[in-house]
């Protein structure tokens, strides 16, 4: 039978990206559909504008919203619909590449122990902990591939959290420090942990045809203008497409995908840049949508054989949400407490602080409990955003601030200090209360009804996020820096989402199987961060681009092979 | 670890957070008082006056007269992509500065002293009305004009970004790649 494509990969962000790089690298042709517009480096700019106040690179929520549902303390559930309530906004980058464009592309591997939590440390009451049906080493040629293809930064160093390698170091040597790098090394020997350089997916040296970083200090959140970041468009679709077996259909939003009397999806209908209804067909499809979009494409596409939702028929399609969760915290490093030749370093804006401490992922203290997963905490500069940060000086201890009052605060906050930010990441625990599901009154421009998520969260998020983040307020104080805080929340960081469409070896509990094809639908790939049945204690951009790519084989391997490997065997 | 006290730290959290707010609900002005065309002459003096308190001038730091945060507001108030209700509410704001002018002191904004005008600002935080969200967007303006590239017609010469030493990011936004023209 022939299609139009032999892959359709549906989102181009960190989950569809490699599918497509590999795909076609391997010889078959490939489609992307992506439901926003082709940006390139020629259109990103240090715009706070841009990125961060009037939101160019995502929807108008007043055309296309969500609904989210947050706990309230006395018991039951707050509606928002984030139309009318912006700062719950779900959207991440709707861009070619998308949010992977505008990530900071802080990258940790998960460790071994991520994989088999629940053997590990068993069941937690409230929480649906499971072990993976893969284990690390089966991802770990892909971590290492993602090193080389995309372009990760690092050094390796021993300490006692060092995942496995199969290479001895990064391809690239670590992109450049700032001097608050070298404080907390002394810090954390003083306190007896270890401090390790964080991994960046940014280029240190200009290769794999693109710019080195150029160190202007506006990073995450805003597109990279020399390339340097390895965001999916940079790193990934671009070479595709250069190769001529790939084909990028931007400004085309996905409406639903149609299935036929046997279950299979037979096309995919949406909607071109002039709202032109049209349909693409191939042999095998991927979805990539990130998380909260994933559930809703799936619940949206119903069919004779999928009437609750295509691969939904054990009803888990959103099921298990996640987020990273954790603590954060910040201290400031006063100019005037340095010797004057020193001042100028530490005002430097754009070299990295990149450091982060694994001691924590296992907890090991009986102050704390039983021996548990913990976290990562990073050290990262405080951002740079002047809008943003003007504005959260505007709370007095009595009321707003304004007039001079406001004046002087602002000037001893931009002028005096610098600010490192404390990011602690734990498990965001799967729990029944955070999931994705249709809403029933909102419906989107195309009169799609949106996701509504409900962010449910497990208290042991929060007491380990308290746990990590006060670890790291501990080496900020050891620096020597003033106005130490460290908190953790229960609100989700919106931009850091997975789950929904979790992998696993049972079809009643999971939608995907092993190599995340779903147990329903025999064509059907997911390659986002909706595979994952727990968040890891780290980002997960690294691991969705290493899943993306293991993915990418099985679906090589089932279509043939490596048409140009075949050929010349 | 009680699970409802960090309720109450995150949603105080998430408060702290939370800067915009497009959709807040109308001050109880009569509609014909606020125009669908924007502030009569006498709303936009008060509006001057209201930012000029909020951040006023000094001979080494710019106030919202130097980064010409009206301009700015009336830039929001005529672009097409500010969502309606946002701009009914920034303009419901002025017709309630003046309002409580005349309750307080039976003259209008413009024509107060200096701690008379502190006096209806600090009344307007307090009241049980959006006043204090409406101040906050009113200082976020004047933010957006202090600090934004010049390109948008804030921060001239980038005295903002030189007041606070503050370093901007390259390349910067030619104009024709405005956010707006993206």
């Amino acid at each position: 039978m022939s299609h139009d494509f032999d892959v359709c990969v549906i989102g181009s962000g960190a989950g569809g990206g490699p599918v497509a790089y590999a795909l076609a690298e391997a010889g078959y042709s490939v489609v992307v559909l992506e439901k926003g517009p082709w940006f390139t480096e020629e259109d990103y700019y240090k715009d706070e504008l841009a990125c961060c106040i009037r939101n160019a690179y995502t929807p108008d929520l007043k055309e296309q919203s969500h609904v989210v549902e947050t706990e309230l303390d006395e018991g039951g559930w707050r509606r928002r619909e984030t139309a009318q309530d912006t700062s719950w906004n779900l959207w991440n980058g709707n861009v070619v590449g998308g949010s992977s464009n505008f990530m900071s592309g802080f990258f940790h591997r998960l460790k071994p122990v991520d994989f088999k939590q629940l053997s590990a440390f068993g069941p937690i009451e409230g929480a649906n902990v499971t072990d993976w049906p893969i284990n690390y080493d089966d991802l770990e040629p892909y971590y290492t591939k993602v090193e080389h293809v995309v372009g990760i930064s690092g050094r390796v160093v021993d300490h006692p959290h060092q995942e496995p390698r199969s290479t001895p170091d990064f391809p690239y040597p670590p992109t450049a420090e700032h001097p608050v790098s070298g404080l907390i090394d002394q810090a954390c020997d003083k306190l007896g942990v270890h401090s390790v350089p964080m991994p960046r997916a940014i280029l240190s040296k200009p290769d794999l045809g693109r710019q080195s970083c150029s160190y202007n200090g506006y990073c995450g959140s805003y597109g990279c203008a020399t390339g340097a970041k390895g965001s999916s468009r940079a790193a990934l679709l671009n070479h595709a497409v250069a190769g001529g077996r790939c084909k990028i259909l931007p400004d085309s939003q996905v409406i639903r995908l149609q299935s036929d009397s046997s279950g299979q999806i037979t096309a995919v209908e949406y909607r071109d840049k002039n709202n032109v209804v049209k349909r693409v067909d191939a042999a095998l499809y991927v979805v990539a949508c990130q998380a909260v979009e994933t559930s809703r494409l799936l619940l949206n596409s119903t069919g004779e054989k999928h009437p609750h939702g295509l691969a939904n028929n054990s009803g888990q399609v959103g099921k298990n949400l996640l987020f990273a969760g954790g603590g954060a915290g910040s201290g400031r490093l006063r100019y005037a407490d340095f010797p004057a030749e020193k001042r100028e370093e530490m005002r430097q804006i754009g070299p990295f602080i990149n450091r982060s401490i694994y001691d924590y992922y296992v907890i090991d203290d009986a102050d704390f409990g039983e021996k548990q997963k913990g976290g990562t905490i990073d050290f990262v500069h405080l951002h740079p955003n002047p809008v943003s940060r003007a504005t959260r000086q505007m709370r007095g201890s009595d009321g707003l601030l304004w007039g001079k009052p406001l004046k002087r605060r602002l000037e001893q906050h931009f002028r005096e200090g610098s600010y490192i930010k404390i990011e602690a990441f734990c498990d965001w625990l799967p729990v029944d209360d955070c999931f994705v599901s249709l809403d029933s009154k909102v419906r989107d421009k195309w009169d799609m009804p949106v996701a509504k998520a409900r962010l449910g969260f497990h208290v042991r998020n929060l007491q380990v996020g308290w746990y990590l983040a006060s670890k790291g307020a501990e080496v900020l104080k050891a620096m020597g820096a003033e106005n130490v805080v460290s908190f953790a929340s229960g609100s989700p960081p919106l931009n850091l989402m997975a789950g929904g469409c979790r992998f696993g070896d049972d079809p009643e509990t999971s939608v995907l199987n092993a190599d995340c094809r779903a147990h329903d639908v025999d064509n059907l790939y997911i390659t986002d961060g909706s595979f994952m049945p727990s968040a890891g204690s780290a980002p997960f951009t690294w691991t969705i681009y290493a899943n993306a790519f293991r993915v990418a084989d099985k679906i090589i391997e089932r279509l043939g092979g490596n048409k140009f490997q075949s050929l010349s065997s | 670890m009680d699970r409802r006290h960090f309720l109450k730290i995150t949603s105080s959290g998430a408060a702290v957070a939370t800067a915009t707010t497009a959709s807040l609900p109308l001050f109880a002005a009569p509609a014909q008082q606020l125009g669908d065309a924007g502030l009569s002459e006498q709303q936009w003096q008060t509006l001057d006056a209201v930012l000029d308190h909020l951040f006023p001038s000094e001979t080494d730091a710019p106030g919202a007269k130097d980064v010409k945060a009206l301009h700015w507001l009336q830039t929001v108030l005529l672009d097409g992509q500010t969502d309606e209700v946002h701009k009914q509410f920034l303009r419901a704001g002025v017709v309630h500065v003046d309002e409580t002018s005349l309750e307080l002191y039976q003259k209008l904004f413009i024509a107060l002293q200096q701690d008379q005008r502190e006096a209806v600002l600090r009344s307007m935080e307090k009241s049980k009305q959006q006043g204090r969200a409406w101040l906050q967007e009113m200082i976020r303006y004047i933010f957006e004009a202090l600090l934004s590239d010049p390109v948008y017609g804030g921060n001239p010469q980038a005295v903002g970004w030189e007041w606070l030493q503050h370093t901007p990011g390259f390349p910067r936004p030619p104009k024709e790649k405005r956010y707006f023209l993206l």
